[in-house]
């Protein structure tokens, strides 16, 4: 039988999400003076303090590659990051590639901690706060990265690596601010429309020819919906479906370049904006093709839909091609498409795609072998085995992608080749449009409840309500967008 | 000098304190510590380790009651308070058919009980595949040829909150029909036996002896299920809905949740959670004084 005291515990459950917090900042009040700053913007300027950092070696005088890892004495570094939920695979090739670094450097040993998607910006929040966690983490890419920057908990990559281990990395331009380059990618996210050939074949449509403007889109969609296959697959359910959808295929045609949206943070107006009304319009064109039930399935289970062929397409997401590749050996015959371009925008036709990779921690003691180690991944010989363990691209210039056999593989790198800067949209505006806007706005539109206007309205509530709610983020925007 | 020093005696009364200070100190540690802090961050913008705090007034109060989402999650949970007289109204009907020791009554009290032991999580994830558009529930209704009544359940904004409460009821129930059943075996078969004699039919019993009976158990019940639905339904939503479709099922502490660990503003996290620590401090304390009102009507009946 429940008794008060339970009834006190239910409540004090409530309370614990402020006990975590309030433990971490214990370890927060004796040392926020790191930023030593004003009041005006302090996260901007704890992050400058932090990108000058005295712990470490001058740039480009043997950090990275360049590092002597032998003569920095015994060593442990940890690693935190997500492995296997990202990228399928990945911890097996993890674990290889720490052996042969602590073979390689017996003075080292890296200890890699796997965490869980759902909470990982709150352990990373948490760590931050209290100053103790590991050397190196792992996070997405643009403001993901970027955020915890301008909080001060990480270093920029100049501090921890050669200036060629930067080059041979074109994927750090999107963590580039105030000249310093944030996040060190190692893979790309890459997200392409994934076609079961033979449910199109079926609707009388050729594969060899596929939709190169919106009309014919929408017309492909038509025929596949008129043959009795429906055409895409959604899941909304966990939200996850409707920043694929919008960043992937829709959102990003309304972007030239990733300016196009932090200005849009900084001092847009989405119901105003063309570009949103483009592709919200769009988007709501597309709502008869979807799966009727996206709104009572996540993400993966409107995958499975594709998967068990009861759907034609769906929008590829991070580990697309171990997905390919199962439906291959399934037998499903799987081909590779992109949304027509809908505008003349720099990113609205091509694949887009995003790096994800690793950040040393402002409070590591171990920052220039944390580099090092980031830097080992990233041998063509590492690269490589990243590439067969797992099938996802390495982001590196060092890894040599003519050995690429798969067929889809080779398209989504022509893809990349004719345009390898069509990033992710979702990472250059705020965390908060995902749950306010991207996911209630495809809700919304698949249970009839809102049409292309609420649904610029909304989203355009949401950005104001997040400027309103972080003064601190928007200056870091502002700072963002002039450089 | 000779002999040791005298020590004064401790006064009578610092000594319970005294031997009551270890826990004092730990409960103050786990739980006041806590709740200080999250005042204290209500009205910050927090930081981080690196950039200090800054102390922002009401700011945050005054965010959290402009932001429309907020007023949606209050509401809803208003809407979940629905759900206290439901419980109580088919507890009070079942623990009183039990009490009649129909056949088979223990068999129907285990499996009345049984949704309660069951974890939230299982508990939202069998009723999410099926309250799928495409799932068991409106298969069967088409079976049966129902299929006009298939809806989205879980999907739609009409239909999502009270879906949930649907489950929140099956999950709850088993806990009021225990709770009343123990309160109505402890009660004299006397009373029950003297009803019967006086000519007295099923409800009249129910009316005048078994609901009299049961008053201080329903008012505990009510007040831990008013304080379920105002605080303790996070698990539901999270995992039935996250908050959807269009943020339609966003309650209180799911928005908590949201404001702290998604969007990371953890001072507006603080202020709605501040707001909604005063709400159930408010019941916990009508809480109190009905249960003292009810003990004090029952001596002086």
């Amino acid at each position: 039988m429940k008794t008060r005291t339970t009834t006190i515990l239910r409540w004090a459950g409530l309370a614990a999400v402020a006990a975590s917090l309030a433990f971490a900042a214990a370890g927060c009040g004796g040392s926020s003076g790191g930023g030593a700053t004003t009041a005006a913007a302090p996260e901007t300027q704890a992050a400058t303090t932090a990108a000058s950092g005295g712990e470490t070696q001058a740039a480009g005088s043997g950090l990275g590659s360049e590092f002597d890892v032998a003569a920095a004495g015994d060593v442990t570094v940890k690693l935190w990051w997500l492995g296997d939920l990202e990228v399928p695979g990945i911890e097996a090739w993890m674990d290889t590639t720490i052996a042969a670094f602590e073979a390689k450097y017996p003075n080292v040993k890296v200890e890699a901690t796997t965490y869980d998607t759902n909470t990982w910006v709150q352990t990373q929040q948490t760590a931050c706060q209290s100053k103790t966690g590991p050397d190196l983490w792992y996070n997405w890419s643009g403001s993901w990265s970027l955020e915890l920057s301008w909080k001060g908990c990480t270093v920029p990559n100049e501090e921890v690596l050669a200036p060629s281990d930067i080059e041979a990395n074109p994927s750090t331009q999107e963590t580039l601010w105030q000249g310093k380059t944030w996040d060190f990618p190692l893979y790309k996210f890459v997200y392409p429309i994934v076609v079961n050939l033979d449910l199109v074949q079926k609707a009388g449509l050729d594969p060899a020819s596929p939709p190169a403007t919106w009309d014919e889109w929408i017309s492909a969609l038509e025929k596949i919906k008129a043959s009795g296959v429906t055409p895409l697959a959604l899941g909304l359910k966990d939200g996850f479906g409707a920043e694929i959808a919008a960043a992937g295929q829709l959102e990003r045609q309304a972007v030239n370049d990733p300016d196009t949206l932090k200005q849009l943070t900084v001092d847009g107006d989405i119901a105003t904006d063309q570009g949103w009304q483009d592709w919200i319009g769009k988007l709501f064109d597309m709502k008869p093709y979807f799966n009727s039930d996206a709104n009572s399935v996540t993400f993966a289970e409107g995958l499975a839909l594709w998967q068990n062929g009861k759907t034609a397409m769906v929008f590829g997401a991070p580990g697309v091609q171990s997905v390919i590749a199962d439906a291959q050996k399934s037998g499903m015959n799987v081909g590779l498409l992109t949304m027509p371009a809908f505008t003349t925008l720099g990113w609205s036709d091509g694949l887009a795609n995003t790096g994800q990779g690793f950040q040393v921690t402002q409070w590591s003691e171990n920052k220039e072998v944390a580099g090092a180690f980031m830097a080992f991944l990233q041998t063509p010989e590492n690269l490589q085995s990243l590439y067969e363990a797992t099938g996802s691209f390495p982001t590196s210039t060092a890894w040599d992608s003519s050995q690429v056999s798969s067929a889809t593989d080779q398209q989504m790198l022509d893809w990349l080749g004719e345009n390898n800067s069509i990033w992710w949209s979702a990472n250059y505006t705020p965390v908060d449009l995902d749950p306010n806007c991207r996911f209630v706005v495809f809700q919304k539109m698949m249970a009839g409840e809102i049409d292309v206007q609420g649904a610029l309205q909304t989203c355009q509530e949401a950005l104001v309500k997040w400027r309103k709610a972080n003064p601190a983020a928007l200056e870091n925007f502002q700072s963002w967008l002039t450089g | 000098m000779t002999g040791r020093a005298r020590v004064a005696p401790m006064p009578q009364r610092l000594k319970p304190w005294l031997f009551c200070a270890p826990l004092i100190v730990c409960v103050g540690i786990v739980f006041l510590y806590p709740l200080v802090a999250l005042v204290r961050y209500s009205f910050e913008q927090v930081g981080s380790a690196y950039i200090p705090s800054t102390f922002v007034g009401l700011d945050n109060y005054r965010y959290v009651y402009s932001d429309s989402l907020f007023w949606r999650a209050i509401t809803n949970n208003a809407k979940l308070l629905l759900c206290v007289p439901v419980l109580i109204v088919l507890s009070t009907i079942i623990a009183a058919v039990l009490h009649d020791q129909v056949k088979g009554w223990k068999a129907y009290r285990t499996f009345v009980f049984l949704p309660y032991v069951l974890s939230i999580p299982v508990v939202g994830i069998v009723f999410g595949y099926l309250f799928q558009q495409k799932g068991l529930v409106n298969s069967a209704l088409q079976n049966v040829g129902l299929g006009a009544l298939a809806q989205d359940w879980l999907g739609t904004s009409t239909w999502a909150l009270p879906t949930i409460m649907a489950v929140i009821i099956w999950k709850e129930l088993g806990f009021g029909v225990i709770v009343f059943l123990a309160r109505l075996i402890s009660v004299p078969e006397d009373m029950f036996e003297a009803a019967r004699i006086d000519g007295a039919g099923w409800w009249r019993r129910l009316r005048y002896v078994t609901i009299p009976q049961l008053a201080p158990a329903i008012v505990f019940y009510a007040i831990v299920e008013l304080i379920t639905m105002l605080s303790w339904v996070f698990a539901y939503i999270y995992v039935m809905t996250a908050g959807g479709p269009g943020n339609s099922t966003v309650v209180s502490e799911y928005y908590i949740y949201q404001q702290t660990f998604q969007n990371t503003v953890i001072g507006i996290g603080a202020a709605a959670a501040v707001t909604l620590l005063g709400f159930v401090s408010i019941l916990i304390i009508v809480r109190l004084w009905l249960v003292r009102r009810v003990e004090l009507l029952g001596v002086e009946g």
